[in-house]
């Protein structure tokens, strides 16, 4: 499904269709953002439907696998030993399933560069806190049902933390200022808590 | 050309445009001016381009001295202006070297727009100007104006004339709603009754979003599903039953139900309601 929208967004945006102002592409929704004075929705809805009956899914080039170090130090991971002990397992067996996973990114939002990823071990998953954190630091890994999470940014957020990374997902004076694309596939690889603090940036 | 040194700044003064489409894929909210029509009328009045950079002063104003002539025009939220002390209600104001403007008391409305003739200087950032504080990036430096922080002008002058209209400062605002994507996930009791309650602008809005307090529904959805796109006009409703309206620099995506959506003219409205403000919502 998240394929078929991403590929739908690809396709919005290649037509270049004139009015058509934003594709955001979400799990299993494409919102379009437009302006009436020059599409109407009849004729925007109409070249959609006829897109999507014909089933065609673009190609999305997802890029190289992105390695992701992660620091699953408690300091680094308050809610690791939470998360273990709502999934029955050690922290230890957390770390490995979350290190052996091969994500994708379905999705970019909320904040800018934060990744929405897919195909976490099942296992892993766990509910939001039952009450936010007013800060999040930047870099940190969440869990949210079954998915993992990166903070870009330094946010308020209720995903369980579990590891934090030094790669940066968001910098505006790099190009692209934004590390991951839709669909790419994503590893993380532990790293200690000195990795962390000396990761060179 | 430098134009204006902020002596005070306000609570919360940043430049902002017509905002920052093409990259909610990414996160980017779409930023800019929260009263776009008040924003226009303040360009128009100078000539400039309608959608060039100015300055969005909140709740509180700042103060600042010339420092070369200059002209500046104000729309949106009316506040008591000093010009070296002395109030004036002019909306144009040619000031000389070492003039310096006050912006005392509120009077009307949450937001007033103070435009410089060719616009506020600042860098594009991704094709826009306007300041998005969470990101730490566009506008001055990526922040809110701060004591001591010198404006220039710009050359962003208008290619057409045109008068547009400003926003109605009223003490409760009607927003026009049309049904939002997950609509059906409320029953028709549900709507009725979040159309007919009296709705209070919570305390905590902001430029992200504006939380709207008021009788909770008695059946609330529950607000269980897939992070969906929004933008500003979004109107989401949690499983407490108060609704979130987004605004310029709200989130890109989010996981409750949109159960309206304000139509974009009346965001205007919304971004001029003072913390307490009534607001109700209509079928447009």
């Amino acid at each position: 499904m998240v394929r078929r929208v991403i590929g739908l967004g690809i396709w919005v945006e290649d037509e270049d269709i004139a009015g058509v102002l934003d594709v955001v592409p979400a799990f299993a929704s494409l919102m379009i953002h437009f302006d009436p004075d020059v599409v109407e929705m009849v004729d925007l809805s109409r070249l959609l439907d006829e897109k999507i009956r014909s089933a065609q899914v673009e190609e999305i080039e997802s890029g190289p696998v992105l390695d992701i170090p992660v620091c699953y130090h408690p300091s680094a991971a308050p809610d690791l030993a939470e998360l273990a002990r709502h999934c029955g397992m050690s922290q230890e067996e957390v770390v490995q399933r979350h290190s052996a996973s091969a994500f994708r990114v379905y999705m970019l939002g909320f904040i800018p560069g934060f990744v929405y990823l897919g195909g976490m071990d099942d296992a892993l998953s766990c509910p939001r806190r039952a009450s936010p954190r007013v800060s999040v630091p930047k870099g940190s890994i969440g869990i949210a049902g079954n998915q993992t999470g990166i903070y870009s940014l330094e946010s308020p957020g209720g995903w369980q933390i579990i590891g934090r990374t030094p790669i940066s997902l968001f910098e505006l004076n790099r190009d692209p200022p934004f590390w991951a694309k839709h669909m790419q596939e994503i590893r993380f690889t532990p790293i200690s808590m000195d990795e962390l603090e000396g990761w060179p940036q | 050309m430098n134009a204006l040194k902020i002596l005070k700044p306000g609570l919360l003064t940043t430049v902002q445009d017509a905002g920052r489409p093409g990259f909610m894929k990414y996160g980017i909210p779409l930023c800019g001016a929260m009263d776009q029509r008040s924003m226009r009328a303040a360009n128009s009045l100078l000539g400039n381009a309608l959608g060039a950079a100015v300055l969005e002063i909140t709740m509180t104003g700042p103060e600042f001295v010339a420092l070369a002539p200059t002209t500046i025009a104000i729309a949106g939220a009316r506040f008591d202006v000093l010009v070296n002390g002395t109030s004036t209600e002019a909306p144009v104001l040619s000031l000389a070297e070492g003039d310096t403007v006050r912006f005392s008391r509120l009077l009307e409305g949450a937001r007033a727009y103070l435009a410089l003739s060719g616009g506020v200087d600042a860098p594009l950032v991704m094709g826009s100007r306007s300041t998005y504080v969470l990101g730490a990036f566009g506008g001055f430096e990526g922040r809110s104006l701060r004591a001591g922080d010198v404006l220039n002008a710009g050359t962003d002058r208008a290619l057409t004339s045109e008068s547009p209209k400003t926003t109605p400062l009223d003490e409760e605002t009607t927003l026009r709603v049309v049904p939002g994507a997950e609509a059906d996930q409320f029953s028709a009791a549900a709507t009725e009754h979040l159309l007919d309650a009296i709705w209070n602008v919570s305390p905590d809005s902001n430029r992200m979003g504006f939380r709207l307090t008021g009788p909770a529904l008695i059946t609330p959805s529950t607000g269980s599903m897939l992070s969906t796109g929004l933008m500003p006009g979004s109107v989401q409703l949690p499983p407490d039953g108060q609704p979130i309206v987004i605004m310029r620099d709200g989130q890109t995506t989010g996981g409750y139900p949109r159960v309206f959506h304000v139509l974009s003219e009346d965001i205007d409205l919304l971004a001029q309601a003072r913390g307490g403000a009534v607001v109700r919502f209509v079928r447009a």
